[in-house]
């Protein structure tokens, strides 16, 4: 079947096995490789993508589901090298170590900053249930996004 | 990597888009989130022959309050997240808030359905619980006619509804309630990534007397939701003898040792969560 999905404003049109998965149509078509396979499952985030807005687990959707929906990957997160607040956060505070989650919490990061009213660590805690980080834990993430944050609201 | 079986993927638009594509098929899967479903076709758990993608259909995307017959009706393709800013203010919508914010995170709930949480019939799914609790009814669509069926019977076993071929969940609906308490409690095996036990409870209290008493559990302990009945008792006193009415209830239930624990395990955890969702209800 043929398949046109707009990934960080763009357009890209192709023709797939229905079975195909949102997360490989992401890397394999769009060849953005921000996006990880990690778990699967939908457990550990590593695919999280923004949908139409929304974080959504991109190997729990076909690449069919996706039709007519905006697609944001981590690489639309920044403009060009420019990263976004969340991203700058995550390095200058080196809150990633191997970086496999960093789609899960950079997508996530600045969905809580464009959504939620007050972001404070326990928000931001229960925010980021579903991503999972096996390296460097959590503390220095939730910090992270909190001054992300603190720092937007200040500008 | 996780591939699903090869399967046809038809995405419909309409209602009758829905009727006239599923009778083409001998097995078809219905999806609208889908994130359950794509991760039992990535296991090859089913293998349907089509996919049929039903999100795309507006008019199941619909919450309607009729206030003549004081009612909600929630579209199956309601996206789990918008529940808490969709349901009006009443106890039973409440409970189902409660039961929708606690489906997995974020981005599960706002791709995750109704219908889907509803239909699939995994015993630690947790709407079908608080829907049972409230009394609910799941709104069944044919080509040729509607149907309401209680939620509590909507299940045949674990994993299987009583749609038949050519149906489809519309929806659910429920009666609004209003002051009532309610709880909803569950218990989670992060080694098997399943709830062992799940409790849902509201009551109605006046002073010391207990004007309604409504309770649903479910849960790998005990399968698909069951109503518990335990409405004879009136005052909030009655607390212990409401606890050993639901030992004895579940003493009667069929249990067995499994992977998720052994019948005294499960026993335990359930009459946990049941004693303190009666204690949140009653106040005592």
């Amino acid at each position: 079947m043929k398949v046109k999905l707009n990934i960080n404003g763009k357009d890209y049109e192709s023709e797939i096995e229905p079975r195909m998965l949102l997360v490989d149509f992401i890397r394999d078509v769009a060849g953005l490789k921000g996006t990880h396979v990690g778990c699967e499952t939908g457990s550990c985030g590593a695919c999280m993508v923004l949908l139409d807005g929304m974080p959504a687990k991109s190997c729990l959707m076909l690449a069919a589901q996706a039709q007519g929906k905006k697609i944001v990957t981590i690489e639309g997160l920044s403009a060009g090298d420019k990263l976004n607040s969340v991203q700058r956060s995550l390095s200058e505070r080196k809150a990633l170590q191997c970086g496999f989650c960093a789609a899960g919490f950079s997508i996530m990061g600045t969905w809580i900053l464009e959504n939620e009213r007050e972001i404070d660590y326990e928000r931001v805690k229960a925010d980021l249930a579903g991503v999972v980080c096996r390296c460097s834990g959590y503390e220095q993430v939730i910090d992270s996004i909190v001054e992300a944050a603190k720092n937007e609201r200040k500008n | 990597m996780k591939v699903p079986p090869v399967f046809e993927y038809v995405r419909v638009d309409s209602l009758n888009g829905f009727y006239k594509n599923v009778n083409q098929y001998s097995f078809p899967l219905i999806i609208s989130g889908g994130t359950v479903a794509v991760l039992m076709l990535k296991n090859r758990v089913i293998r349907p022959d089509a996919v049929i993608d039903i999100s795309g259909i507006e008019d199941l995307n619909v919450l309607n309050i009729d206030k003549e017959k004081d009612e909600v009706f929630m579209g199956s393709n309601i996206k789990l997240y918008r529940l808490k800013s969709l349901l009006p203010d009443d106890s039973a919508s409440e409970l189902v808030i409660k039961s929708a914010s606690t489906v997995g995170d974020i981005a599960i709930r706002s791709v995750g359905s109704v219908g889907g949480n509803v239909c699939l019939g995994d015993p630690g799914n947790d709407l079908p619980v608080a829907l049972t609790a409230i009394g609910a009814y799941a709104v069944v669509g044919s080509q040729e006619s509607i149907r309401r069926v209680p939620v509590s019977d909507f299940y045949v076993k674990p994993f299987k509804n009583v749609l038949k071929k050519g149906e489809i969940l519309l929806g659910v609906s429920y009666k609004r309630l209003y002051g009532y308490r309610t709880s909803y409690k569950k218990h989670f095996l992060n080694f098997l990534d399943h709830y062992v036990g799940i409790v849902a409870a509201l009551a109605k209290v006046e002073g010391k007397s207990i004007k309604d008493l409504r309770m649903a559990a479910a849960g790998e302990a005990i399968g698909t939701p069951v109503k518990i009945d335990i409405s004879e008792f009136s005052s909030v006193d009655d607390a212990v003898s409401i606890k050993k009415k639901l030992i004895d209830y579940l003493n009667s239930l069929p249990m067995h040792d499994d992977r998720f624990g052994t019948i005294k395990f499960k026993k335990k955890i359930l009459s946990a969560l049941m004693f303190q969702a009666i204690d949140e209800v009653l106040g005592s």
